[in-house]
């Protein structure tokens, strides 16, 4: 039984724009625990095969407690570019399959990657450009974080050929109900970076941005590097830590969402 | 893909024995109720081989083995 949970997974995924924890993320897993030493090694994209009348809240709840094997997967990527945190630890999602870059053993993924749960009816629905924008940036920031390859950014498809399709669907990286073209998705995530932090007069202080549909940038919320608590690990170390605050606007954002705010706050 | 789970998806090779059995008895169950189509028939011949890869087993769960074994060989790809 694996004894590593990403414990720093909520920080690590607020790079890519709005977070929602949901209670006890840190140490849920599926029955197998945490990781082993060295892993996760893979990140594995999939889209979730549902409407939008059950994004996010009744995905999110199936997920991590409706679904007889869940958790299934370790985050959710609502339409709207949200990422809900599910699971520090090993998830059920890939199942069986063989690795495309032979780095992990056949049927063997689950316990050795992190998986995104993106929403999507995976029949030609289209994506949104803030959810491809966000899900670009999640990964981006996952690999940094967790030292992963880009070469080890696989589609389910590509882990199971054959038993899978996602993630599919009208996109930048897709015609119709079509698999997407997953090297230029690598590219675009190769390409894209983690979000970096406006740097704070203050050094206690950090202002977030976000990328709206519409492109424009907004600052979303401002945080206080907590007096004590977990020290960020990887190339994050020395960013201040995120800790939102009821009051703030980045909680205004995360109710009303990104352009409502804009239209407040900007006019 | 949690619109359209397979048993499998739950499956790792690391898993105990108890633990890959079982989702080999849902996987069956699950095409059981399935029509036959190109796609049951990978999820047949692949659960075929993890069969295989099980192994020699403990008594205790022989039974289990070979009605799973004998399950799969059962479901042809054209349904008869």
């Amino acid at each position: 039984m694996g004894s590593r949970y990403l414990t720093d997974l909520a920080d690590v995924c607020r790079y890519a724009g709005a977070v929602v924890e949901i209670d006890g993320w840190q140490y849920r897993a599926r029955g197998s625990g945490g990781y082993d030493s060295g892993y996760p090694n893979h990140l594995i994209v999939h889209h979730t095969a549902s409407g939008p009348s059950s994004d996010p809240w009744g995905d999110v709840n199936y997920c991590t407690y409706g679904h007889p094997d869940a958790p299934v997967g370790n985050l959710y990527l609502s339409r709207d570019g949200t990422v809900y945190v599910i699971a520090g630890g090993a998830a059920n999602t890939n199942g069986t399959g063989k690795d495309p870059c032979g780095l992990v053993p056949d049927d063997g993924m689950n316990s050795r990657s992190i998986a995104i749960e993106a929403a999507n009816g995976g029949t030609g629905e289209p994506w949104p450009e803030v959810q491809q924008a966000a899900y670009r940036r999640l990964c981006a920031a996952l690999l940094a974080a967790y030292n992963i390859g880009i070469g080890q950014l696989h589609a389910h498809f590509e882990w199971a050929p054959g038993r899978k399709i996602d993630p599919a669907g009208q996109s930048k990286y897709a015609n119709g109900s079509a698999m997407w073209d997953m090297d230029r998705f690598r590219s675009d995530v190769a390409n894209a970076g983690a979000p970096i932090p406006i740097p704070p007069d203050d050094e206690e202080e950090i202002m977030y941005l976000a990328t709206l549909s519409n492109g424009d940038v907004v600052l979303v919320g401002s945080t206080v590097r907590p007096a004590s608590g977990e020290e960020l690990t990887g190339p994050y170390a020395n960013l201040p830590r995120f800790t939102p605050d009821p009051s703030s606007y980045w909680h205004d954002w995360l109710r009303h969402g990104a352009d409502e705010y804009a239209r407040r706050v900007m006019g | 893909m949690i619109g359209d789970v397979d048993p499998e998806d739950a499956y790792d090779a690391d898993d105990g024995l108890e633990d890959r059995i079982l989702v080999l008895e849902r996987t069956v169950a699950d095409m059981l109720g399935s029509e036959p189509d190109p796609r049951r028939e990978i999820r047949r011949a692949q659960a075929l081989e993890r069969v295989d890869r099980l192994g020699e087993v403990p008594p205790e769960y022989q039974s289990r083995v070979d009605a799973v074994r004998q399950a799969l060989e059962d479901m042809w790809p054209d349904g008869q």
